[in-house]
């Protein structure tokens, strides 16, 4: 071979091993070593969930004060004191007799007790010499390596792999191999899922006693206080080789060999059936060992479908794919078919806000499942029909017609927002408006069903439920709004901000409510036009009077509308610009001083923002503003926005990148990037931060590339643009019923 | 948590007051107590027993051995010897508090220095002013967010909850001498309680993540304040009628480290568990562009 043909052999086998590389980096997260003061924050970025269920990623024998949560979708219970709400410090108040308040923490299904030779391994003890976890985004298998040395030179290597099916709901998989590489002995094997501290860990459950027990099973069945919801936790653990299913196993280890041990855990609720423990029981009982291999493949296979529809690639940034395939690994893993639920503040990941649902769904993650998995989208739009009688309930509790959404909800849609939290070091309470005033709530849901809409032309769900939906929420409008001299006005609102409360016509709220009344009169046209019958059955079963939608019609055309000052500037709210000026300091940007929420009412007039508020309206509404306004207004907001918010930095960047300001753009884009891989905000600890990956999703779609609809199809902005390092970025984009690869690409800046 | 408590001893009658708390100890634990007597001549164990003052029911607890001299390595050596997970040792009392030395060394003796830098397990460092405050049932652990304070507490509610020791904690925010004007303004009535870096609870919760539910209601107060890290832990000491101080540290006692250590060390009159945090493995989280 020449010189000439050995430099090119050469670079092609450094070009194939650093693909090589990029492409495990680009589909893992691995953490070696253990500090017990992070372990909380990768209990929550190490969770394996499938929409339905959501398990958090603790040791498999867990430490004493881990979080080793399972939770499920839609299980909620009454609110107990001194569990936290958005933070550690924080406890929400008692909010009566609801018994759907809280989401209910359940025990770890995966939790095993291993000695050898009568010596404990603890992976967070002195005989632990080594330690490794590694996320498997593309299988969404969670993998751990701990090796121990019970004595001198007694050396114990166990390895573990853990998911939650993809294509069974109710199934999780555990497989645990243990060798002894240097020695012989006993070893024990423990997979009892009794939790020694249930009353402390799991306070909303009370055990129940299991008829006629199947000693070869471990099966745990709980009933939640206030809610009665039945759960059934049925495991089954077989050792490789052995003819029978034991819960407590003895084998002995011979020096160099594996054993290899197997367990099914089903999970159901009486929200799924009428008899939970027969249906885990009968999902375990007949499992065989090598089903574990065709259950693995089963969720690999369901999870390379997901992929196929949500990899987004970013050649050469091995770094980058891996944050963006984390972030679409917990969004696919929150959300599914179920439309009696939907995708919680930290999903199904930890405990805080409580498991509520919030505006972030519509206007945060939404698109995210809109134009990559439209199905779980619908599923998600149906979630505001499910709970649009919880909606009227709370239109009339606060005086109004129609259908108001409440601020936070679980599975009824009546509001769970707490009226105050009190922080726990001093006991002072913190007065919450957001709850009775936060209103914009409803404008989102109308705008995602839009959206919804557009995207998928489901005449089904419009017919169904979104007609329905759009008439009450419009209606809600209608009587919300205060008719003036000459406009229509919305008083005392809290704006997406949420730093300033009991504002008048906040310019997000009013342009939100006008879009909701449109789009309403938009949807009763369509319903006439292409289903009269059904459009004079819901005017009957909704009472809708004949002069209504003019009503509707005449809010919407004369509801003020702050516009843009000389400036080009818009007022966030009713004299925002003559609040006091607020220098912020840059280290309070991210992690604002909690004395924000502590002296509310000094911050309420200052001009401080906590996140996008007009930057919002401009995002949403991409084709109402100028690119001048957009940077007139960006210029004022940004520096008065200090971000306590992970909703913030995505929006910042999204509409940073349409006015051009790209190194801003890209600085905010990897702030939202890798809130949760770096823990940006020291808050992971109770769950990650779904909407935050959204947003960070919608910024790269339509900021950077700009994407917009048009002729059928996604298509790339003129002014498309990605940080000058990128050769180029693509993904995949659903509309209409088909799937379009996007692709961009450059010549790279040096 | 502990089997095995080591007292070196010199001769000295300022040596010899380690034995009244370490005894008091072995006897709540049920620990071996390994007495290392560093004597010209080896005497008779009921003659070495008794001028120990060691009570004769606590006589089944106690092995002596003796060393030809009084030196950190025989110390170090007896330690890994008899497996001791304690080491219970005295500096030399301060006649004239006002005229204490400045430097540590003077006060601690280079062999206790020595034993304090070295070895691996906690050492219970009865000050220059201590007084004897057995039985213990109140333990303070000053909790500054580092990891040494982290396992300090951790080991404190351990042996809170083996001989029944109430748990006591302690963060004191240093008073910051220049705030530029643009902190000033953020600041608020009470942002030491409510700062985010500063957060109580949160230092709790992290420094406790391997402790049982049980145990960690051993702690009974926690307490936050600013100012002179010293005075302020003196102040609680008093307040809290605290028996027994649990301190996490670095491990090194050489010219301007560990300066909050000493001060408390020439300042307090209850004895001074030192705690050296294990070596931990490295925790790494491979994201981010730096594993490209």
């Amino acid at each position: 071979m020449n010189d000439v043909s050995t430099e090119a052999a050469i670079a092609t086998l450094d070009h194939r091993v650093r693909t090589q590389h990029d492409e495990l980096l680009a589909w893992q997260v691995e953490q070696t070593g253990f500090d017990p003061a992070r372990e909380h924050g990768i209990e929550s970025i190490f969770t394996v969930g499938n929409g339905y269920l959501g398990i958090r990623g603790a040791l498999d024998t867990p430490m004493p004060g881990s979080y080793a949560d399972l939770f499920i979708a839609g299980v909620y219970d009454r609110k107990l004191a001194d569990r936290p709400y958005s933070e550690l410090e924080f406890i929400g108040d008692d909010r009566g007799d609801y018994a759907h308040t809280e989401i209910v923490s359940m025990p770890f299904p995966f939790r095993m007790r291993l000695t050898v030779d009568g010596v404990a391994l603890e992976p967070t003890g002195p005989r632990c010499r080594a330690q490794r976890r590694t996320l498997d985004l593309r299988r969404a298998i969670l993998h751990a390596y701990t090796d121990y040395d019970t004595d001198v030179d007694r050396r114990v290597v166990v390895r573990t792999r853990r998911f939650a099916s993809r294509a069974d709901l109710h199934l999780v998989l555990q497989e645990v191999t243990v060798c002894l590489p240097n020695h012989s002995g006993d070893v024990d094997l423990d997979t009892s899922l009794a939790d020694p501290d249930l009353r402390a860990n799991h306070p909303h459950l009370t055990p129940l006693a299991i008829a006629a027990p199947d000693a070869t099973l471990d099966v745990h069945r709980f009933v939640t206080q206030a809610s009665g919801v039945e759960i059934c936790i049925a495991s089954r653990t077989l050792m490789d080789g052995a003819d029978r299913a034991a819960v407590r196993w003895r084998a002995a280890g011979t020096i160099g060999k594996t054993l290899t041990f197997r367990r099914y855990v089903a999970i159901y609720t009486s929200l799924d059936t009428t008899d939970p423990v027969e249906a885990a029981t009968r999902r375990v009982v007949r499992a065989s060992w090598t089903d574990f291999d065709e259950e693995v493949a089963a969720h690999v296979a369901a999870w390379r479908t997901a992929w196929d529809r949500a990899d987004v690639r970013v050649p050469g940034h091995p770094a980058i794919e891996q944050a963006l395939h984390f972030n679409a690994y917990h969004l696919i893993s929150a959300a599914d078919h179920d439309p009696r639920v939907s995708v919680g503040a930290r999903a199904l990941t930890g405990r805080a806000y409580e498991g509520h649902v919030f505006w972030d769904v519509e206007m945060f993650k939404l698109p995210f499942y809109l134009y990559t998995f439209p199905d779980v989208a619908a599923s998600l739009v149906r979630y505001r029909y499910t709970t649009l009688d919880g909606a009227r309930r709370r239109a009339r509790e606060l005086g109004y017609r129609g259908a108001c959404y409440a601020w936070e909800s679980t599975v009824t849609g009546d509001d769970v927002t707490p009226r105050s939290i009190r922080l726990k070091s001093s006991g002072v309470e913190i007065p919450i408006f957001t709850g009775t005033q936060q209103i914009h709530v409803t404008g989102a849901v109308a705008y995602a069903l839009w959206r919804y809409w557009q995207a998928t032309r489901d005449a089904a769900l419009m017919l169904e439920a979104g007609v329905e939906i759009l008439v009450d929420t419009a209606r809600f409008w209608a009587s919300r709004c205060t008719r003036g001299p000459t406009h229509f006005h919305i008083h005392k609102v809290v704006g997406p901000d949420e730093y300033h409360h009991s504002v008048n016509d906040n310019a997000y709220t009013n342009w939100i409510a006008r879009f909701n009344l449109e789009r309403a009169l938009d949807a009763i046209a369509w319903l006439e036009r292409e289903a009269p019958k059904a459009w004079a059955a819901l005017t009957e079963r909704l009472a809708i009077d004949p002069g209504e939608p003019a009503t509707w019609r005449e809010v919407a055309q004369h509801l003020y509308l702050p516009g843009p000052d000389a400036r080009g500037v818009i007022e966030q709210f009713e004299g925002f610009f003559d609040l006091e000026d607020y220098t912020l300091s840059r280290h309070e940007r991210f992690r604002a001083p909690i004395s924000r929420l502590f002296e509310w009412d000094r911050i309420n007039r200052m001009k401080v923002i906590k996140q996008p508020d007009v930057l919002m309206l401009l995002h949403v509404f991409p084709d109402a503003f100028s690119p001048a306004i957009v940077e007139a207004n960006y210029r004022y907001y940004e520096p008065i926005t200090d971000h306590a918010s992970s909703l913030s930095p995505g929006i910042h960047a999204a509409v940073a990148a349409r006015i051009g300001l790209r190194e801003e753009a890209e600085r905010y884009w990897r702030e939202s990037l890798w809130l949760d891989l770096s823990d940006r905000m020291s808050n992971s600890a109770l769950g990650v931060h779904p909407a935050c990956m959204g947003a960070t999703w919608q910024a790269l779609v339509f900021g950077f590339l700009g994407v917009r609809f048009e002729d059928g199809r996604p298509v790339l902005a003129a002014n498309a643009w990605q940080p000058p390092s990128w050769r180029g970025v693509s993904l995949m984009l659903d509309w209409q019923d088909r799937l379009h690869e996007i692709e961009s690409s450059q010549e790279v800046t040096p | 948590v502990i089997s095995s408590i080591l007292v070196p001893l010199d001769g000295s009658h300022v040596a010899a007051r380690c034995v009244g708390p370490a005894t008091w100890l072995a006897s709540k634990l049920q620990a071996r107590l390994h007495v290392l007597s560093a004597m010209p001549r080896a005497m008779p164990a009921r003659d070495v027993l008794a001028r120990l003052h060691i009570d004769e029911e606590h006589w089944p607890l106690v092995e002596l051995h003796h060393a030809p001299a009084y030196s950190e390595a025989s110390i170090i050596d007896a330690i890994a010897t008899h497996g001791a997970e304690l080491v219970v040792m005295t500096a030399r009392p301060i006649e004239e508090p006002e005229n204490a030395p400045g430097d540590l060394s003077q006060l601690l003796g280079h062999v206790t220095q020595a034993v304090l830098e070295h070895c691996g397990v906690p050492v219970l460092l009865l000050p220059p002013g201590y007084s004897d405050h057995v039985p213990w049932e109140r333990v303070l652990v000053p909790l500054s967010g580092g990891v040494e304070s982290d396992d300090a507490l951790a080991f404190a509610v351990r042996l809170g909850a083996a001989i029944d020791l109430t748990v006591h904690v302690a963060h004191v925010a240093p008073q910051r001498a220049e705030e530029d004007a643009l902190a000033a303004q953020a600041r608020y009535s009470d942002a030491l309680h409510h700062e985010y870096r500063d957060r109580l609870e949160e230092l709790v919760l992290r420094a406790t993540p391997t402790i049982s539910r049980d145990q960690c209601r051993r702690i009974r107060s926690a307490a936050l304040s600013s100012g002179d890290v010293v005075q302020e832990l003196c102040r609680r000491i008093e307040a809290d009628r605290i028996n027994v101080l649990v301190v996490g540290w670095h491990g090194e006692l050489a010219s301007g480290r560990a300066r909050i250590l000493k001060q408390l060390i020439s300042t307090v009159q209850t004895p001074v568990l030192l705690m050296r945090s294990a070596a931990r493995k490295p925790f790494r989280l491979e994201v981010g562009e730096a594993f490209e």
